[in-house]
């Protein structure tokens, strides 16, 4: 169980969240949608421990994150696929596999870990000599998260997986995360691409300038009028 | 003729020895963004060692590398975990180690005195041993350095591109917050990388005071050379390195003999220039990247 509670958090005296408390079960796929600069991401980099929090408490299965150094909360089994991919440009397609899979805790089950990940996404075998940054988006967000899935992660975050790819390709990923949650790993998908993320998720929470407004369950979401003429259009 | 051959295969092998002056304080600077005059000292200082345990205890001066590899390795790492801990940028590097080679400059003169300093020659027989190719001598201590730039220029190239921590390494460089996330401790490979440079200073010392003169206020003279070095290979880059050095010490040589030695730097410095304005990324440097 990945359980926030009251997260506080910002850059220099602009605070981005407030009180944010959100939980995700053992196996659940949990969406946070929400507009531009609603907090969104900062919310992600504070669960991924890649920006600190102000206050508040993110507890992974008894592991209090916030108090872990920040190379030391992907060993705890948190893994993130950051906004706009953020592969390794200069790096093989194989060393960023490399480096999702660096943390001591999961090395030694590396070569186990890339068969799996390259069962999922073949292209990024066949690609594996070439520079992460000359693929294209498709293909450089299935490298995010197999990278991500490198780390063997529990909880799976995803920062806008959608952004700028087309839609067929969307369907693709959205797809992919179907079935790595099947396998076990809780996703937790922060999307702009409302009507996709509540289709895959169970549950589903509103982020709104830094605070939650909104928790229900995806149909819920998906019918409440607020939400629908919000990020809807209808 | 015979004088311009031997002037470029001098210049070839002093080159090895700029590249291994500098790709520590290319790494430095490429991978950790920290421009470390201290590097300077560094060099200076394992020199100054080298020529005491020779001269004084005796020492082949090879063998110094033993104590002085150690010393500025732990050095480095010493000084960036200083960097880490008052989170210092870029530019204030720059000016917090330009007072440390001032103040570790003004030691070398207190020990060492401003006077120059050279290990005796029969301390040394390294220093006057060559080997004749032949028209061509080249010198022991030179020929050494080259030949150990290179191996470590390829290893270093291994090193990173290779292992777990060369990888920790190119990721830290290029987005210090993503590898972080993946399990790389930014401050633990710094260190690590920093200690590795500080070697690569010790031994360019090493060679360098058993080929020639020593004073306090040569380090001064090492600026020039070697961030024409860094530059014209690309901030970060091994075999850039290693080829800048090997043109930057062929075609100051070259000058030397053609125009007389007090061209050389001006020739250095147009070649530092030339790069900055043509082509800042340096001859193999990629941006951002090692
Ligand atoms: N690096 C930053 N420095 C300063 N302010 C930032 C930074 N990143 C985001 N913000 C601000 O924090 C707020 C939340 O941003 P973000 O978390 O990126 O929102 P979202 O991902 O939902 O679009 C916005 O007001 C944004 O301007
Ligand atoms: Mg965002």
């Amino acid at each position: 169980m990945l359980k926030v509670e009251s997260i506080a958090s910002g850059y220099g005296s602009a605070q981005a969240l407030w009180d944010v408390s959100l939980e995700v079960g053992e196996g659940e796929i949990v969406t946070i949608i929400g507009p531009n600069g609603a907090g969104k991401s900062t919310l992600v980099n504070v669960l991924a421990g890649i920006h600190p929090a102000w206050s508040g408490s993110v507890n992974l299965d008894g592991v209090e994150l916030t108090k872990l150094a920040s190379h030391e909360v992907c060993g705890a089994g948190i893994a993130v696929v950051p906004e706009g991919r953020q592969v390794f440009p200069d790096m093989t397609v194989a060393d960023n596999l490399e480096i999702g899979g660096y943390h001591p805790s999961v090395r030694q089950y590396r070569d186990e870990t890339y068969e799996r990940v390259i069962g999922i996404f073949p292209i990024l075998a066949d690609r594996g000599g070439q520079l992460a940054g000359s693929m294209s988006g498709g293909e450089q967000q299935m490298l995010a998260i197999g990278r991500a899935l490198m780390a063997r992660p529990r909880y799976l975050l995803l920062d806008e997986p959608s952004l700028g790819l087309a839609p067929v390709i969307v369907e693709n990923i959205f797809e992919v995360l179907r079935q790595i949650n099947d396998e076990g790993v809780s996703v937790v998908v922060v999307e702009q691409n409302v009507v996709e993320a509540l289709q895959l998720a169970s549950r589903g929470y509103v982020l709104e300038q830094g605070n939650i407004v909104k928790e229900a369950s995806a149909d819920q979401l998906l019918e409440d009028p607020a939400v629908r003429a919000a990020y809807l259009g209808v | 003729m015979s004088l311009l051959s031997q002037s470029i295969a001098s210049g070839i092998l002093i080159g090895g020895l700029y590249a291994l002056m500098s790709l520590g304080m290319s790494l430095n600077w490429g991978v950790l963004k920290i421009i470390n005059l201290a590097h300077f000292s560094f060099i200076l200082l394992s020199a100054y060692v080298t020529y005491e345990l020779a001269s004084v205890y005796g020492w082949d001066p090879f063998l110094a590398i033993l104590i002085t590899v150690p010393l500025f390795g732990l050095g480095g790492m010493a000084l960036q975990w200083a960097f880490e801990r008052f989170r210092i940028s870029e530019f204030e590097s720059l000016l917090l180690t330009f007072g440390l080679f001032i103040i570790f400059e003004s030691l070398a003169s207190t020990v060492w005195s401003a006077d120059f300093r050279r290990i005796d020659s029969a301390a040394n027989p390294y220093a006057s041993s060559s080997l004749k190719i032949g028209a061509i001598s080249l010198s022991i201590p030179t020929l050494s350095a080259f030949v150990l730039a290179v191996a470590i220029a390829f290893g270093t190239r291994y090193l990173l591109d290779q292992t777990h921590f060369g990888r920790a390494v190119r990721a830290l460089a290029h987005d210090r917050e993503i590898a972080g996330a993946f399990g790389v401790d930014h401050r633990k490979v710094s260190m690590q990388l920093a200690g590795l440079a500080g070697a690569y200073a010790a031994l360019a010392g090493v060679f360098i005071a058993m080929s020639s003169s020593l004073f306090p206020g040569i380090a001064v003279e090492w600026f020039g050379i070697v961030f024409s070095v860094v530059i014209l290979g690309g901030l970060g880059s091994t075999m850039g390195t290693l080829l800048a050095g090997i043109i930057i010490g062929t075609v100051g040589a070259v000058a030397t003999v053609t125009w007389g030695p007090s061209t050389a730097p001006l020739v250095v410095f147009l070649i530092l220039i030339a790069t900055l304005l043509f082509k800042p990324d340096g001859l193999l440097g990629a941006k951002g990247g090692v």
